[in-house]
């Protein structure tokens, strides 16, 4: 943050957008405002590094006019054993391919009257910085909506597979009680989940077994877990770990700092307070990037600002394209006993799901329903 | 690459905002679906859902065009298409019937079949009815190199 007080800042900010030259953004200093909510940059870029591209690698399509890149697959490779007198089968060579397209995720276009952006001023705002910081994680955030709506659908998939059915079967406490329980290839429930047949959306707390089952997903398929992805709430549950999963000396750590370090059994973790998004009982496994997908950036992101005689607009936007070519390098813990498959049986999906895109980032504080204390109304 | 639907306005005085489709609209998607969304088409909420969704129009609520070529890949990642929900622009259309048109009469949003597929397209709207109406001719396709011209209108009912 620079020194330049909001006081100077808005007026400076509205004069400037009467210079077509200058467009320039201004640093803002202080805070003189309550703040709504603990925002993070994107979580799925810790899964899968986010990297530019340049127009020269994207592909053009005859049958549409947006640009897509071509993704290959590592071809498969036997050997066989054989006698002396034998020959080798033949196999002509061919590596699958996947098209990855461009989307574009975009801010909404914030609009504001010239002589209304100085009222800002006397309450020593920056209201258009702030905007302008909050939309990149809005962003960023819709982003992690999109990569987590992929991973379920990766997951669910060879669920479905593995079950031998169209659609991912009834995962839940009773099914698993069942005679014939399904068969949990990509998702798993949690110990405690596993054995709860109320069949809810309220997540059981997570356990060192839960870990081992979840990393075990791919450890099984000739890939290795090694970033496992969980909601903020639901890391808390390591507080519960015991001295006995832990060892003395990181339970005393645990209980007074927290868990400090970056690693877990050799692997790596993120979490994220993007309870909207990653919902809380949803823990995600990945193997490394090199074995799941891409994520690219076309382009940089970009904020635009317009004035059209009094009236001020802005915008940020981004164009990103994300693949999860191998499903297999993913899994996922459930530690809710209830079906969060599309059969949706005990009605609960609208809660382990992430929220509709409109919904992200709900604001937290109740002003505008008029809910502060203590209250003083002036008219 | 076929085109079906070309936009004479600015992109954005046209007011192009993103809209997902229904469950059932959205498999068509998929260039290769039994019935793939063309440009062109016009389409209306789905009122049988609580979120808003959008699918093929039949011309009982007001309409509007989609703007995204068959099988754009953005419209296949995000379930949504690009609409264009401003009014008064002129576009040419392939997406539409030629029975009882003439210029200067209304249009409304019906069944047209297009590369032997049922879509939904422009057709005469005849005054009578409760079908919204959605523009009006400006030019007729055996003038126009087989594109139906037509001005966009804000939606409005006779009845």
């Amino acid at each position: 943050m620079s020194d330049v007080p909001a006081s100077v800042l808005n007026p400076r900010f509205a004069a400037a957008m009467n210079d077509p030259g200058q467009r320039a953004k201004i640093a803002q200093k202080g805070q003189n405002w309550i703040r709504d909510k603990l925002r993070e940059e994107r979580f799925c870029s810790k899964v899968l590094p986010l990297e530019s591209v340049t127009y020269e690698e994207v592909q053009v399509s005859v049958n549409h006019e947006a640009p897509t890149i071509i993704v290959p697959l590592e071809p498969e490779a036997r050997a066989m054993t054989m006698s002396f007198r034998g020959e080798p089968s033949v196999r002509l060579i061919e590596a699958a391919r996947v098209e990855m397209a461009f989307i574009t995720v975009a801010s909404e276009v914030y609009q504001k009257d010239e002589g209304e952006l100085v009222i800002y001023q006397k309450m020593d705002m920056p209201i258009t910085k702030l905007i302008e910081d909050n939309t990149v994680f809005t962003i960023q955030a819709i982003q992690d909506r999109e990569f987590l709506l992929h991973a379920e659908s990766a997951v669910q998939a060879l669920q479905a597979e593995a079950n031998g059915v169209a659609a991912a079967p009834v995962l839940n406490g009773t099914a698993l009680a069942g005679l014939t329980p399904p068969v949990e290839y990509s998702v798993k429930k949690s110990e405690l989940a596993r054995i709860d047949v109320s069949d809810t959306g309220t997540p059981w707390p997570f356990q060192i077994s839960d870990w081992v089952s979840l990393v075990q997903i791919m450890d099984s398929r000739q890939l290795r877990c090694e970033m496992v992805l969980f909601p903020e709430s639901d890391w808390d549950g390591v507080m519960q770990w015991t001295t006995q999963d832990m060892g003395s000396p990181l339970k005393s750590e645990t209980v007074k700092s927290g868990y400090v370090h970056n690693e877990l059994n050799g692997r790596k973790y993120a979490r994220s307070n993007k309870s909207d998004i990653l919902r809380p009982g949803n823990v995600y496994g990945f193997t490394n990037h090199e074995f799941l997908g891409k994520f690219r950036r076309l382009t940089e992101t970009k904020f635009y600002v317009d004035k059209q005689f009094r009236t001020i607009k802005w915008q940020a936007w981004e164009d990103v394209a994300m693949l999860l070519a191998n499903v297999a390098s993913l899994g996922k813990i459930e530690l809710y006993s209830g079906d969060a498959t599309a059969h949706d049986t005990d009605s609960i999906r609208v809660n382990v799901i992430p929220l509709e895109e409109e919904a992200i980032s709900p604001t937290n504080n109740r002003v505008e329903s008029g809910i502060w204390y203590p209250r003083v109304v002036n008219f | 690459m076929q085109t079906y639907f070309r936009l004479y306005e600015d992109l954005n005085r046209a007011r192009r905002l993103d809209r997902a489709f229904n469950a059932a609209n959205k498999v068509f998607t998929v260039p290769t679906s039994a019935n793939p969304l063309i440009e062109g088409e016009w389409f209306e909420i789905d009122n049988s859902v609580t979120t808003e969704q959008y699918k093929r129009g039949t011309g009982a609520l007001p309409s509007v065009p989609l703007f995204l070529e068959k099988g754009r890949p953005e419209m296949q990642i995000t379930g949504k298409g690009t609409f264009l929900f401003g009014y008064d622009w002129i576009a040419d259309t392939k997406v539409m019937v030629t029975t009882s048109l003439d210029e200067g009469l209304m249009l409304k949003v019906g069944n047209v079949t297009i590369d032997s597929l049922a879509r939904s397209g422009l057709v005469y709207h005849d005054g009578t009815g409760t079908d919204w109406v959605v523009g009006y001719v400006m030019r007729l396709p055996a003038n126009n190199g087989g594109w139906l011209r037509f001005q966009r209108l804000s939606p409005f009912r006779l009845s």
